[in-house]
């Protein structure tokens, strides 16, 4: 199984904010099939400029139980055109 | 036990209670102290400058759209991360901060984009003005207990 995850969501959404939209998305397209014992890419598609501090906390909430901060850190990649976005990602997260 | 007795009791008891009173008010005037030093190094600069400056760029320009909104943001992510102490310390505390300046961002992450037009505007900055004073309100509080 490819651990890689390409986020499928409303083309006119360029910002992503709120604590529940991060939860669903993360439950309706990850969830289910993520394999936490390989490594893991997330796409966030190129559109998005923009990502508040609750999505991030609600999307990766499961992630940072199973594998805490620092698996993020070492296993995985994210994609998107928001420059360090893994950085702001760890950064938001607590 | 004669009355010169019954005396130096009462004056043994009152002293003793004295000394106790006096470590419970120094130890609480201790914490208060240290709270306050915490306080000031986590937030003095979000308080006095960050926050202020990035409310002053935030505006609604000519046509109605939404600008100067990203310092704000930043500072928001900002002030959690830097709240990380009370996480350990005030849990309680810190989920409110964490809320206050959530509700923040996610507010103005909704409005960018947006038009916003004659009463909408004004709705828009007492809403603004409105999550401006919850922050500072959960800040204060938290400086003053």
């Amino acid at each position: 199984m490819v651990n890689r995850f390409e986020l499928d969501f409303d083309k006119a959404l360029t910002k992503l904010s709120g604590f529940d939209l991060g939860k669903d998305m993360y439950d309706e397209q990850i969830g289910k099939t993520i394999d936490f014992d390989k490594n893991i890419t997330i796409v966030i598609p190129e559109r998005v400029d923009l990502i508040g501090s609750s999505f991030i906390q609600g999307f990766f909430e499961e992630i940072v139980n199973s594998i805490g901060i620092s698996g993020i850190d070492e296993r995985m990649t994210v994609l998107s055109s928001i420059p360090n976005i893994k950085q702001i990602i760890i950064d938001n997260l607590n | 036990m004669n009355s010169s007795d019954i005396i130096a009791v009462i004056a043994l008891v009152i002293s003793v209670a004295t000394a106790v009173g006096d470590v419970v008010v120094n130890r609480n005037i201790n914490k208060v102290n240290l709270n306050s030093y915490y306080f000031n190094e986590i937030y003095r600069e979000h308080l006095i400058a960050k926050i202020p400056k990035a409310r002053k760029r935030i505006s609604l320009n000519y046509n109605g759209r939404l600008v100067g909104y990203e310092d704000m943001i930043q500072e928001m992510k900002d002030l959690q991360n830097d709240s990380l102490f009370y996480k350990y310390n005030d849990e309680k505390y810190f989920a409110k901060l964490k809320e206050a300046a959530q509700n923040m961002e996610d507010f103005l992450i909704a409005g960018v984009g947006e038009t916003f037009v004659g009463e909408e505007q004004t709705c828009f900055m007492e809403e603004l003005h409105n999550l401006m004073t919850e922050l500072y309100k959960t800040l204060n509080n938290q400086y003053v207990r």
